[in-house]
């Protein structure tokens, strides 16, 4: 999701009707776009689909069609080819790809100058991978010569003044001394930088990092250049046709370039931009109302896709479309089908009620864990709901030891860096933490814990193993009591436990044990209980006796 | 005449020595406000007196002062970034560099300077420098990291820490709360009332003992004084949140919908690929991943992986054009912790399964974000899937209705157009809540053809998410969704259920 702003007026100056703020606010939650304000000011969410409504013009084009105002797809007049880009080959094995187009004709204004570059802004962050992927240039072209060339030079190749900046800087300057070559440098590899620049080798921009001074846009321009440069010609080609779409919607008239390259092989080949030729897709009738769950005719379905801007002329039961070149979105004729939904508007359908019987049923997991809780509850204990993410310090301070630690590559905060294998640490954060509270505290959790598992089914080589933690803190707390319970606990879900001794640190000497897990004359390890050593105690900022249990219940999701 | 409770403090006190009001409590096993009330009346009549001796100060964070000691201190953490930079760094640069909110700069900025840690000088092109002129830790950051989430006696702070402490009160991060300590005595009015009612034989109450003998004949109990009767008792509890989820559960499973649950850890296959969502894409990022760090690699299950890349590549068998790339496998292969609930379902799908059938889970997803009231970096999802030959929009749009009406109460429903990468036609869906009004409370789409084809599933397939941990947030009246996993025990025993 990305985030746009423009002005009310701005919006107004497009749209065919006049809409007071809720039908605005309606009719925009109908073209996608996430109403976050609403007033003299206009601020939208979009989704990552359609970076054409990420300008005004896009946003008035698409409420136009559901307005009825305008219908079908657009067309764009190309005025004639006003020049020429060669590309050298220095620049292939760089950044290949680059289109461009002429703008003649802009009233420019302040305000108008500041849409146009949070446009560029919006399209080259999302769309363009953060200018990795497509560049944009806007240049007052007032002053230039074409043909243009688009080259390769050195870190020292070229001196000219940056935009925003006084002096000439060269590109290694740029890259260590402009805040906007500091940004992107990480997209080049610091030994070539890709250049463009006019028949007077006049520097119009160094993409994808910077502009020239020299062709800064001001009030005072009418005449614009788009260069966009970047690694894949189709990314390239719908940034290009959405400003061309754009200008032309404010008023402007656009001027195709000729790109010429110096080898004319498949993939890179001579072309005039920007290509504006429809996607053409069919899509059946049968298909739309199988998805929709509709009894839509031809003629339906056909105004349903006009409205959304897309040309649609039946052919029997079959709907010949043609896509404009701005959207980018359409890989299959479901696509479509969406757009039908969108024409006719989500919340004009009847939902249906599902027809269907299905059996439901909770999980075999979830109705034992109802089980072991609804005992534990009964054992007088409060259940615990803690994070999964703690963090190695975090669990080693509260005297879990001796396991492998599955850490974050990314953690956000160091004390969320790893994923809990054991649920007692928790308990006893939870306890250190609630000094205060009335004793007696007698605290459980069942939750989710994950373990080293090498050629786990999972593919993960982890398993995920669901535990019962327990403890109690009050003044006579102690194994005995811990050890029944758990006993009883057992007992009640029809297993049976023995407990054996255990000589772990952080529990007093003699004072702890394993649980065993009783099956068919064979036992099993299944985790321990105990009373927890003073030290540790001590450690954590306890002055109440704490003694605790932990077992493993099952594996999450064992069969498969 | 002294009443049973009235008693119980004077027998503890029935020694004649001095005791404080909190060992009185410890001893008799009652709050300490429940013997300070018995105390008063006690006073009154007569029967006793108190003293208030040395106060007590305790100090603890401040809902500010926790969040740093989660984050750090802004001060810290350009402390930290100072050290990363070569110790000096532009002004300037601070706010691009650091992970500081602009309030937190200025904050971070001024400490640093106060404490003298750092210093300003301008550089030959007149631009502000600062210098780190220590490494060792702020007094203020080891206060903040001593005290956490504990209520500390301001004597157990010594040092530095205690330097640290008076900073953090200063700044409205910590707060000082003083008790004092109250002492009891028997009074001899006091001590004769205790001897009286020996002989006058009232008794205490009824043992077996007396059951057995008959001794209760012709004896009188001692009257219980209402107004103190009552104790505190600590209730064997559910978690409310669990409580709700189930009550959730069961509303699902009512609607035909069974239930199935999944892996913490998942491949990023699972998560991401397998739901059509292509590497290096905006589509890509509707939402970050946490990656392992070790495991960082798994196995990937080979066949569907070919289909998957197959997919993403030229659209597989569908017809579909394809994202036209080269899926990697390492990316693919790559260990992460699950992000979405969705990946719950794919895996379903990729099973055998026997349309109609209704899908769902409750699952804990995590993904990087910014922590703050309305987000954590861990939450709960509700999602699930319907499979069935003659599913369709109309059918999501009616099921999403239902679950807006069983689960969230709501008399109003409204779709608003959304997007997944995985799902064509998408939907969000908004409700109206009684006493919260409009909320957005769930998406849903069709699973993409891309998608179903590559898990060899040749039906439709209505999928969706709901988000209720808002709801519950109100129903619960707490105020941040991290409460939902909190650590406070009071505030677990005085939740209501809902």
């Amino acid at each position: 999701m990305v985030s746009i702003k423009f002005s009310r007026k701005s919006l107004s100056a497009l749209l065919a009707e006049e809409l007071d703020d809720e039908q605005l606010a309606e009719l925009l939650i109908q073209a996608k776009c996430s109403v976050e304000k609403m007033g003299e000011e206009i601020q939208l969410e979009i989704t990552g689909d359609r970076p054409d409504l990420l300008a005004v013009q896009g946003v008035a084009r698409a409420l136009n069609g559901l307005l009825n105002a305008d219908k079908g797809m657009p067309e764009l007049k190309l005025g004639k080819q006003e020049g020429e880009l060669f590309v050298e080959e220095s620049i292939l094995p760089i950044r290949p790809i680059v289109v461009g187009a002429f703008v003649k004709g802009i009233a420019f204004n302040d305000e108008s100058i500041k849409e146009a570059m949070e446009v560029q802004e919006k399209l080259t962050l999302t769309h363009g991978r953060k200018r990795k992927k497509v560049a944009i240039g806007l240049h007052d072209s007032s002053k230039l010569k074409p043909p243009f060339h688009y080259r390769c030079v050195g870190p020292e190749g070229v001196k000219f003044i940056p935009l925003n900046y006084t002096s000439e800087m060269t590109p290694s300057q740029i890259m260590e001394g402009h805040e906007k070559g500091k940004e992107y440098k990480w997209i080049l590899d610091g030994k070539h930088f890709p250049l463009i620049v006019d028949s007077a080798d006049q520097v119009l921009s160094l993409p994808p990092v910077i502009n020239g001074a020299l062709t800064a846009l001001s009030e005072s321009t009418t005449n614009v250049f788009i260069d966009i440069t970047g690694m894949d010609f189709r990314a390239c080609n719908t940034a290009l046709s959405i400003l061309c779409h754009n200008f032309s919607d404010s008023g402007a008239s656009i001027h195709p370039l000729k790109v010429v390259y110096p080898k004319n092989d498949l993939k890179l080949r001579t072309v005039i931009t920007p290509i504006i030729e429809a996607e053409k897709m069919r899509l059946s009738v049968k298909e739309v109302n199988r998805q929709l769950g509709t009894d839509f005719g031809v003629k339906k379905i056909t105004e349903c896709l006009q409205r959304q801007r897309i040309s649609a002329k039946a052919s029997g039961n079959v709907i010949n479309c043609e896509i404009p070149s701005y959207r980018t979105d359409f890989m299959h004729p479901i696509d479509l089908v969406e757009e039908v939904a969108l024409g006719y508007g989500y919340n004009n359908f009847i939902p249906q009620a599902p027809r269907v019987f299905t059996k439901g049923s909770k999980s075999e997991q979830t109705v034992f864990v109802e089980r072991v809780r609804d005992l534990m509850v009964g054992a007088g204990f409060l259940e615990l709901s803690t994070y999964v993410l703690t963090s190695r310090k975090r669990m080693e301070k509260h005297g879990h030891s001796g396991w492998e630690a599955i850490e974050l590559e990314n953690p956000v905060s160091a004390e969320y860096s790893s994923v809990r294998s054991s649920l007692m640490p928790s308990l006893l954060e939870v306890l250190s933490e609630n000094t205060h509270a009335e004793y007696p505290q007698r605290i459980f959790e069942i939750g989710e814990v994950v373990i080293k598992q090498p050629s786990h089914h999972s593919g993960t080589h982890t398993k995920t193993m669901l535990h019962l933690s327990a403890a109690i803190a009050e003044k006579e707390s102690n194994l005995s009591e811990t050890s029944s319970i758990l006993f009883e606990v057992m007992r009640a879900l029809g297993k049976r436990v023995s407990f054996k001794e255990s000589y772990l640190r952080k529990y007093i000497q003699g004072r702890a044990a394993n649980v065993l897990l009783l099956r068919d004359l064979q036992s099993k390890s299944i985790g321990v209980c105990g009373e927890l050593s003073p030290e540790l105690l001590e450690e954590i900022g306890l002055q109440m006796p704490v003694s605790v249990f932990e077992i493993e219940l099952m594996e999450v999701n064992e069969i498969e | 005449m002294v009443n049973y409770n009235e008693r119980l403090v004077l027998e503890a006190l029935s020694k004649g020595l001095k005791r404080s009001a909190d060992e009185i409590a410890l001893a008799l096993n009652v709050p300490k406000p429940t013997v300070m009330s018995i105390a008063e009346s006690l006073k009154q009549e007569g029967f006793l007196e108190l003293f208030d001796e040395k106060t007590v100060s305790f100090i603890s964070l401040t809902g500010e002062g926790l969040e740093y000691y989660e984050k750090g201190l802004p001060e810290a953490r350009l402390m930290q970034l100072m050290k990363a930079s070569g110790n000096s760094l532009p002004v300037e640069e601070i706010p691009r560099k650091a992970l500081l909110s602009q309030k937190e700069q200025g904050i971070a900025l001024s400490w640093i300077v106060k404490s003298g840690a750092a210093r300003i000088s301008k550089d030959s092109q007149r631009k502000s420098i600062l210098h780190l002129t220590t490494h060792s830790p702020f007094p203020s950051e080891r206060a903040l990291k001593f005290i956490g989430r504990a209520r500390i006696t301001k004597s157990a702070l010594t040092g530095e820490e205690a330097l640290g402490a008076d900073l953090l009160l200063q700044r409205g991060l910590a707060e000082e709360q003083e008790q004092k300590k109250v002492m009891l005595k028997i009074s001899i009015k006091g001590l004769e009332s205790l001897k009286h009612s020996k002989e006058a034989g009232e008794l205490s109450s009824l043992t077996p003992e007396m059951l057995r003998a008959g001794s209760w004949k012709g004896k009188k109990f001692k009257e219980y004084d209402l107004k103190t009767i009552l104790f505190p008792v600590q209730l064997g509890r559910k978690h409310p949140y669990n409580s709700f989820v189930s009550t959730v559960r069961e509303k699902l499973v009512g609607m035909g919908f069974r239930e199935v649950h999944g892996h913490l850890l998942e491949l990023e296959f699972w998560d991401m690929d397998a739901l059509y969502m292509p590497q290096n894409h905006p589509a890509r990022e509707i939402h970050d991943i946490f990656k392992i760090k070790d495991p960082r690699l798994g196995e990937l299950p080979e066949e569907i992986f070919q289909k998957v890349r197959e997919a993403h590549r030229h659209g597989g068998k569908t017809g579909s054009r394809g994202w036209d790339y080269e899926m990697s496998r390492e990316v693919s292969a790559s260990v992460i912790l699950r992000s979405h609930d969705t990946v719950i379902s794919v895996r379903e799908l990729a099973k055998t399964l026997h349309p109609p059938d209704r899908v769902f889970n409750i699952s804990r997803v995590f993904r990087p974000d910014e922590i703050d009231w309305k987000h954590f970096i861990e939450f709960n999802q509700f999602g699930g899937f319907v499979a069935d030959e003659n599913t369709s929009f109309r059918e999501l749009l009616g099921t999403l209705k239902t679950f807006a009406e069983e689960v969230f109460q709501a008399r109003k429903v409204k779709f608003a157009p959304s997007y997944f990468p995985f799902t064509e036609p998408s939907v969000e869906l908004h409700a109206e809540i009684p006493g919260k009004g409009w909320a957005e409370v769930g998406g849903a789409g069709m699973f993409r053809p891309e998608l179903l084809s590559a898990v060899g599933v040749d039906f439709p397939v209505i999928a969706w998410g709901l988000g209720v941990d808002r709801l519950v947030l109100d129903k619960l009246g707490y105020k941040d969704i991290r409460q939902l996993f909190t650590h406070d025990i009071e505030l677990l025993r005085k939740s209501k259920m809902v």
